[in-house]
């Protein structure tokens, strides 16, 4: 009976936001801008803690998207396509109640990637060396799924307590020898507690687990073909495990904690977070016939951000300055193949590991300014803003000693413009960005097999100076109903990414996306 | 509160300042050094050496390391934990010397002995293989096109008369070889499936200087053979080699009632059939094994299954059938053929029989090897022959039978 009451409970946090209907309350105009609503008026908005959605300032809405987005180009990275497709279908909402808060949403997203190779996983970590691989090029198909959401409680005004869970499962699979099917899982759970300190300060602390799970099958219909299975080691070292299949499963658990400090007046309000982050992914291979290890991933993160925002009239300034730092070891299993004389069977047994065979110091950072223009209805009208980002990352690759090092930056602007017309409103905004690598040098060996094709084609990619633009236009329109007023929206999307660097292999080429949908808020 | 936020942002600051530190945590790679101890036939000194050359090959990566040297003698190679097939080649002016180490467990600071012998050469090559097979242009695996031509190097009439071929015991794919690798028993390697040889008087099957000889496995047209030998539907392969015109075949019917034989081409003599025999190819897998030419004294007493001396059953696991063992001295030539995948590299051969390996870019691409020309003396075409594989041939070659 207690079982069934906490699977209710559960139910309930994800329904409620889809089953309440705007109150009166809510302006026309905040739930039309939504996003800005709530970025604009929650320095809190975003962070991990789940306790900060109590002071999210729309008290209810729902919204249904169905979107279409498709991208083709030959400048991308080697180990992704040149010619994708997404439709994805989202819910999204948000309940206020007098003393909890709930938000959360759903995704469900079907995707195509043509064309592509060099990495069979799917969730598993991006900074993760011990990917599995193979050279042959294929099209792919991914479903994914994923449901979040989060409440906040407020039994005291002193007190506040939240829980956060976010689940994402997918699959990929393609039909062409050999056929990968990749099946993944992530799962978080963080409950948050925030404390108020004194009339405007209040300190947030969170932490929580991560839970990840993936596995890869590699299989061959056609009798006597063969393939290369590459078991990487970073950098592109690798294993070429061959034959008609191969098998990976990996497991992974993380650990993380953040403290805020979030100081709120009517006029100015400052958020500082400060995480720590613990992670560890661990390959095995081959199934149930035999079990070799293919490397352990671990990443202590360390990270900070701080927003400060403060409104004189019309005008509400934010600042953002986010750093982090990422300290990756991967852990190599030498392994020796043991036949048992009386049986004929084999395993690996573990004879040796190395702790530092894949090191990458990486850091991160990145400071934003935001400014918006308050129309009447306390809106933005206006919104500009610009941003800087900077990635720093020190690779070594044992025992050989190989590096690769490099240090990109990234400038970018944006403008969006609101017009009202009407009830309704028409939305352009048009940004773009430009990269640019300000150092850079990787050492292999030639002998090493994939040098040329793999490590040095992805290092000349992640090196690579582009500049890319973007524009978007959305309309919302209140559909004004006898009970309650409900918008409907739609979109149109479109960027590129072009090269401007002196590679060759990318001279002239770009990236181009577009995309739209339909939307339905209530 | 303000204090308390100007007491933290430094501390923040000094975390990340302190984390970007550069080269914190990277000594600790895992690195074994292998003490190489070698020594050289009792002709030979350090003084005549011209050139060394010491290399440690893990099994499973395929990632070599060079050795330096300490002293006469004596080289040392750092590697990554692992299991290591050790080689160790010396010139001198007019000899090679080879000595090799199969696996050397390396899992700690430790060392070995390899003694340098005369690497073999013989007036009679290979000249040209082809294993790998085919496909069909119904993509299936075609397996009947196997051949090997045979090149007398030299300057003076030869005779195939008492020389065999044969694989090696030890597949290219195999995980863990259970023959030992004592000195005693690395005189010899053992050979299964199908020893076929010629069978004369001594001087029944000569071949002039300068002229080759093709051994097909059969000895057909395979271009327009049916691929069904159930049906009579014959389709035009062009991924394959017109044998029709082989100078010998290996004829396998007692063994293999669909086998197709030519009446107007010879047969080899099946001498000995050790182990299990390969029911679809003679020669080679298609994922390699070590092929291996040699000329003993006496080819039927030599091969004879009661002639215990050269039939020895493995030293370790569960296989007791004997198997005949061809001493590396009775050698012509012998070649390291192994699989494009990595795994799929263990070498059955050891360096003073073969130093190198060699493998086309995937099975069933109807692709073979041709050996180099090193230089034509008096209208006479010599082939190269350093004792390595992968010097002395062309891989990815387009099968070229010389008939």
């Amino acid at each position: 009976m207690l079982k069934l009451k906490k699977i209710a409970f559960v139910l309930s946090l994800i329904a409620v936001p889809f089953a309440m209907n705007a109150t009166e309350a809510d302006t026309t105009a905040a739930i039309m801008q939504y996003k800005d609503c709530m970025y604009l008026n929650n320095v809190a908005y975003g962070n991990i803690n789940p306790s900060f959605i109590k002071d999210l300032p729309i008290d209810a809405f729902a919204t249904l998207e169905v979107s279409y987005g498709a991208g083709k180009g030959d400048f991308h990275q080697i180990d992704k396509s040149g010619k994708i497709s997404d439709l994805l279908v989202s819910v999204y909402g948000v309940r206020k109640l007098s003393d909890v808060s709930f938000e959360g949403g759903m995704t469900y997203r079907n995707g195509t990637e043509a064309e592509r190779k060099w990495n069979a996983t799917l969730y598993q970590s991006d900074r993760n060396p011990f990917i599995l691989a193979d050279s042959l090029y294929s099209d792919y198909s991914t479903e994914e799924f994923t449901l979040d959401g989060r409440f906040s409680w407020e039994p005291i005004e002193l007190l506040r307590f939240g829980v956060n869970a976010d689940y994402l499962v997918g699959t990929r699979s393609d039909e062409q020898d050999p056929r990968l099917e990749t099946k993944g899982m992530r799962f978080t759970i963080n409950p948050g507690i925030d404390f108020k300190v004194s009339k405007f300060v209040k300190i947030g602390a969170t932490g929580g687990i991560r839970i990840f799970s993936e596995n890869s099958k590699y299989s061959t219909v056609e009798t006597g073909k063969t393939a290369s299975f590459f078991v990487m080691s970073g950098m592109g070292t690798c294993m070429d495990m061959g034959g008609t299949s191969y098998q990976r499963e990996v497991k992974g658990m993380g650990y993380f904690a953040d403290i805020q400090i979030f100081w709120q007046r009517p006029e100015y309000g400052n958020l500082l977070n400060i995480g720590f982050e613990k992670e560890s992914e661990k390959a095995t291979d081959g199934g149930s016939s035999y079990q070799f290890l293919g490397g352990q991933y671990n990443n202590m993160k360390i990270s900070a951000c701080d927003r400060f925002s403060f409104t004189k009239g019309k005008f509400v300034h934010n600042f953002t300055l986010e750093a982090a730092m990422d300290n990756i070891k991967g852990t190599w299993f030498y392994q020796k193949n043991v036949v048992d004389p009386k049986t004929g069977s084999s395993q690996w047994v573990v004879m040796d590991q190395d702790d530092t065979k894949h090191i990458e110091k990486r850091m991160t950072g990145s400071l934003s300014y935001r400014m918006d223009v308050l129309a009447n209805n306390g809106q933005p009208s206006w919104t500009t803003g610009v941003n800087a980002d900077f990635v720093n990352s020190n690779i070594e690759n044992n025992p050989n000693k190989y590096y690769q090092n490099y240090m990109n930056v990234k400038a970018g602007a944006f403008v969006k413009k609101t017009f009202q017309i009407k009830k309704s409103i028409l939305s352009l905004s048009v940004g773009g960005d430009y990269k640019m690598n300000l150092s850079n040098s990787i050492n292999m060996a030639a002998t090493e097999r994939l040098r040329d094709k793999y490590t040095y084609p992805m290092f000349d990619f992640t090196t690579a100076n582009y500049y890319d633009a973007y524009a978007k236009l959305e309309t919302k329109i209140p559909i004004v109903g006898k009970r309650f007023t409900s918008y409907i929206g739609a979109f149109a999307e479109a960027s590129t990414q072009r090269y401007i660097g002196d590679l060759d292999k990318y001279a002239n080429t770009a990236f181009n996306q577009f995309g739209g949908g339909l939307n339905y808020t209530f | 509160m303000k204090k308390f936020l100007l007491s933290i942002l430094p501390l923040v600051a000094l975390l990340f300042m302190g984390a970007c530190t550069p080269g914190d945590g990277n000594d600790g790679a895992k690195v074994y050094k292998l003490t190489v101890n070698t020594s050289l036939p009792e002709a030979y000194s350090w003084d005549d050496v011209t050139s060394e050359n010491v290399i440690a090959r893990n099994q499973l990566t395929g990632v070599e390391f060079a050795a330096y040297k300490m002293s006469a003698g004596v080289y040392v190679v750092e590697v990554e934990p692992g299991e290591y097939n050790v080689n160790a080649l010396f010139e001198t002016a007019d000899m090679n010397l080879s000595g090799q180490k199969m696996n050397v467990s390396v899992y700690n600071e430790s060392s070995i002995s390899i003694s340098a012998e005369e690497s073999l050469t013989s007036p009679l090559v290979i000249k040209e293989f082809y294993s790998a097979m085919c496909k069909t242009p119904a993509n299936k695996n075609y397996m009947y096109d196997q051949f090997v031509e045979i090149y007398n190097n030299s300057a003076f009439t030869q005779y195939l008369d008492n020389c065999l071929l044969a694989r090696t015991e030890i597949a290219a794919n195999t995980k863990t070889v259970l023959w030992g690798s004592t000195p005693e028993e690395m005189k010899a390697v053992a050979v299964s499936s199908y020893v076929a040889g010629w069978v004369g008087n001594g001087k029944t099957y000569p071949i002039e200087p300068g002229q080759s000889i093709v051994v097909a496995f059969q000895a057909q047209n395979h271009t327009i053979m049916s691929d069904d030998p159930a049906t009579e539907e014959i389709e035009v392969n062009p991924n394959t080699v017109d044998l029709s015109k082989a100078d010998y075949e290996i004829d396998i019917t007692e063994y293999k009632s669909t086998y197709v034989a030519n009446p107007d081409v010879p047969n080899l003599t099946i001498v000995a059939k050790p182990g299990t025999q390969s029911v679809n190819f003679a020669v080679l897998p298609a994922f390699g094994a070590g092929l291996v030419l040699a000329k003993v004294d006496n080819i039927e007493t030599y091969c004879d299954v009661n002639n215990e001396a050269n039939w020895v059953a493995k030293p370790e696991g569960t296989d007791v059938n004997p198997y005949l063992m061809i001493r590396y001295k009775d050698i012509q030539d012998a070649i390291n053929v192994v699989c494009v995948t990595e795994t799929q590299r263990t070498c059955a051969l050891p360096a003073q029989v073969d130093a190198g390996m060699i493998y086309t870019s995937a099975m069933y691409n109807g692709m073979g090897f041709t050996r180099k020309v090193k230089e034509t003396v008096n209208g006479r075409v010599v082939y190269q022959d350093t004792n390595n594989s992968a010097e002395d041939f062309e891989p990815e070659a387009k099968p070229t039978p010389g008939f």
